[in-house]
């Protein structure tokens, strides 16, 4: 390109620069010699200095823009982790679990074992191996008569209001030993019922030895029914009655002591001298800390449940759009979160189950000024709408209490949320029907129309969920619960759009869209039911 | 882009991106949802833009933005309409940054971007002719001009005092 006074500029610059290659920069030199004005131009550009940088002109709200540096752990992996863990802590639970199931049982003090100098080393019953008995309580050796097997009055533990004419206590030191065999005798025949003081729990028998417990309602012990002929004292087979579950629920302890009070003659003998025992045997099984468990199917109701957000991200953003700003003196505020839903839980021990269900969380949406932040909400209810979410988490039942059936409990898990649809109060039907996403249509004080919007599409939403409750069981009719729960979502679930409007010609504009993320925390009231789905057959 | 990097980003050229614009537009409150509108145009897209690649996102975003604003609003006063007595009286009271200001605000709004994002910034004429959706050979042709009148500017300036 040949250099002339149109063009000049362009080779100008990279002259001063210095950035003109040879032939080029001869050639400006030459066309500068022809051109004495320009040249005197460009030479005196060259002595110019670049416009330094005005630095005391700074962007004041610097920290606005900023956005809060989050975990390192990505959304991603915030809801793969929970998951992560729930599953590796289901594969190790076995191995936890025998922590607390290999315990050395803790008899009471106070009771003295029947039969409580047998070597427990294998399955044989304790009585079998025994040739002592004890000192106090009836003891059960078919091998040595120096136990008295009518020996009576031999109280442990006395039961209030209770003649306690009988006792039966027995022990067992290996894990799958058939302990106890204890004589009764009794001259009792009172009308009021019989006891069992297993270890101070609620075991009750009428004089027809119908056994039963408040104990537990999922481990229910095995009906003696002598007069049904459910159990039957001459019957090896059908006299042992599994006391595993028992053990279970009375903290796996195993020692039994029985005060019974009934015409009916329990003789204590030993396993092998079943037969020649006078009306039969009672034995057990304590299991020695490895309870017979049987996993179950609960169900449980959550009413109500009120939430507080924390906080509702915007864009990703952390900023609160708790108050959607329509304007500068208008907002669209979010209410208070209220839900409901069931579950349903999987109990893989007494102290480990597995949840899920299905909750509906409503939130309502209302409009105020915002220069009048605590001056009453002027049009409440524009917008309900809701979301749906499907919670999977695994529950830790820490016993509050051994004797009774309370605890509490720490959940943790996932939770997959997705928008359900909004209700409608648009004041003018034909919003409806142009707009069907659309809500509702605020007069501000600024006196324009503004439609606010919610899509329904769904959106699944990934969510942490962590929880902690107090379950108390109401006796025979369930349990209750009152528990916190933290809910935070990793995905947007919707977005909500305001819109100018125009209502002469029915034509609207996009005014600003939030979409909307939750962060909340809700306390909730669940109550169990009592009726419990047995998925193994309960052993005989 | 991770969030600690756009952070960065704020921090390294917020203050930049707002002088270039104020310098431009003369109004502080317009300059602030500019670099504000820039930074969070950033924020959505910043799954696709590179960390190394931000400035240059920011001044040309800032920079359209800044375009449409001055067309819409017309806020900004050319030279034309600054009566040459009016500046001549006030010259010499003013200090050389002041000249300066007073000089830029005399220059075309294209040539007054192309020769601050050249000494402010030190972007190269290619770099500029992105932003500015203009031809290399323009850009040059817009600075050399911008530069003569600055020139003639402070030789009156100093004439004056």
């Amino acid at each position: 390109m040949k250099i002339n006074k149109l063009n000049y500029e362009i080779f100008a610059i990279d002259y001063i620069d210095g950035n003109l290659s040879g032939d080029l920069k001869l050639e400006m030199e030459q066309f500068l010699l022809q051109h004495p004005a320009l040249a005197r131009e460009v030479e005196l550009l060259a002595m110019s200095n670049p416009i330094a940088p005005d630095i005391t002109i700074k962007f004041t709200p610097k920290d606005s823009l900023k956005k809060p540096v989050q975990a390192v752990v990505s959304a991603y992996m915030n809801w793969i982790i929970p998951i992560c863990v729930s599953v590796a802590f289901m594969v190790a639970y076995p191995y936890i679990r025998t922590l607390w199931v290999a315990d050395t049982p803790a008899v009471p003090s106070n009771v003295q074992p029947a039969i409580n100098n047998a070597p427990s080393t294998t399955s044989q019953p304790l009585a079998d191996n025994s040739n002592t008995s004890t000192t106090h309580s009836a003891s059960a050796d078919n091998n040595n008569t120096e136990t008295p097997l009518n020996n009576t009055n031999n109280s442990v533990e006395a039961s209030t209001n209770i003649a306690i004419d009988n006792q039966a206590n027995a022990s067992s030191n290996n894990e799958r030993a058939i302990a106890s065999a204890t004589q009764v005798q009794t001259a009792n025949t009172s009308d009021e019922p019989i006891t069992i003081d297993a270890n101070n729990s609620d075991f009750t028998a009428d004089n027809n030895l119908n056994y039963t417990s408040d104990i537990d309602d999922n481990e229910t012990l095995v009906t003696a029914n002598k007069g049904a002929g459910e159990y039957d004292w001459d019957d090896e087979e059908k006299s042992t009655v599994d006391f595993g579950h028992l053990m279970t629920t009375k903290k796996n302890r195993n020692t039994l002591l029985l005060n019974l009070s009934d015409a009916d003659l329990l003789e204590g003998v030993a396993h092998q001298a079943i037969n020649n025992a006078p009306l039969g045997q009672m034995q057990f099984k304590p299991s020695n800390f490895r309870p017979n468990f049987v996993p179950y199917l609960s169900f449980s109701l959550s009413p109500i449940g009120l939430g507080y957000d924390i906080r509702t991200l915007n864009n990703g953003g952390m900023q609160s759009t708790k108050d959607l700003l329509i304007d500068a003196e208008n907002c669209v505020k979010i209410e208070m979160p209220y839900q409901f839903g069931a579950d349903l839980h999987f109990h893989l021990s007494p102290r480990i189950a597995v949840n899920s269900g299905f909750y509906v969380t409503n939130r309502n949406l209302s409009y105020r000024p915002t220069n009048a932040a605590h001056a009453p909400v002027i049009d409440l209810d524009i917008i309900k709408y809701r979301t749906f979410s499907v919670p999977v988490s695994t529950t830790l039942k820490i016993p509050v209490n051994p004797r009774v059936q309370n605890f509490i409990n720490v959940n943790g898990g996932v939770a997959f949320n997705w928008m359900g649809r909004s209700d409608y109060s648009a004041p003018t039907g034909s919003i409806e029907n142009d707009f069907p996403n659309t809500a509702g249509l605020i007069h501000t004080t600024k006196g324009d129309n503004i439609l606010i919007s919610t899509d329904d599409e769904l959106r699944f939403t990934p969510a942490l969920e962590l929880g902690v409750s107090y379950e108390k069981q109401i006796k025979h009719a369930g349990n209750i619960s009152f528990g916190i729960s933290y809910q935070r979502q990793f995905a947007n679930i919707n977005t909500i759009r305001i819109w100018d409007y125009n209502l002469d010609t029915s034509t609207r504009s996009l005014n600003s869209g939030f979409e909307m993320r939750y962060e909340t925390i809700t306390a909730s009231l669940k109550y169990t039911l009592p009726y419990q789905i047995r998925l193994k057959r309960v052993n005989p | 882009m991770t969030r600690k990097e756009y952070n960065k980003c704020v921090d390294l050229y917020a203050d930049r991106v707002y002088r270039f614009i104020v310098k431009n537009m003369k109004h502080h409150e317009d300059a602030q949802d500019v670099v504000q509108n820039a930074f969070e145009k950033l924020w959505l897209n910043r799954e696709k833009v590179i960390f190394s690649k931000a400035r240059s996102y920011l001044f040309t975003v800032a920079y359209r933005n800044m375009i449409d604003i001055i067309r819409k609003v017309k806020r900004i006063d050319w030279v034309e309409s600054v009566p040459e007595q009016v500046q001549n009286s006030t010259l010499k009271n003013f200090e050389l940054r002041d000249s300066l200001d007073l000089g830029l605000s005399q220059l075309k709004d294209i040539q007054k971007s192309v020769i601050l994002l050249r000494d402010y910034e030190g972007y190269s004429y290619k770099e500029i002719a992105e932003i500015t959706e203009l031809t290399e050979a323009q850009v040059k042709v817009y600075i050399y001009r911008a530069r003569k009148k600055l020139q003639q500017l402070l030789i009156s300036v100093e004439k004056a005092v």
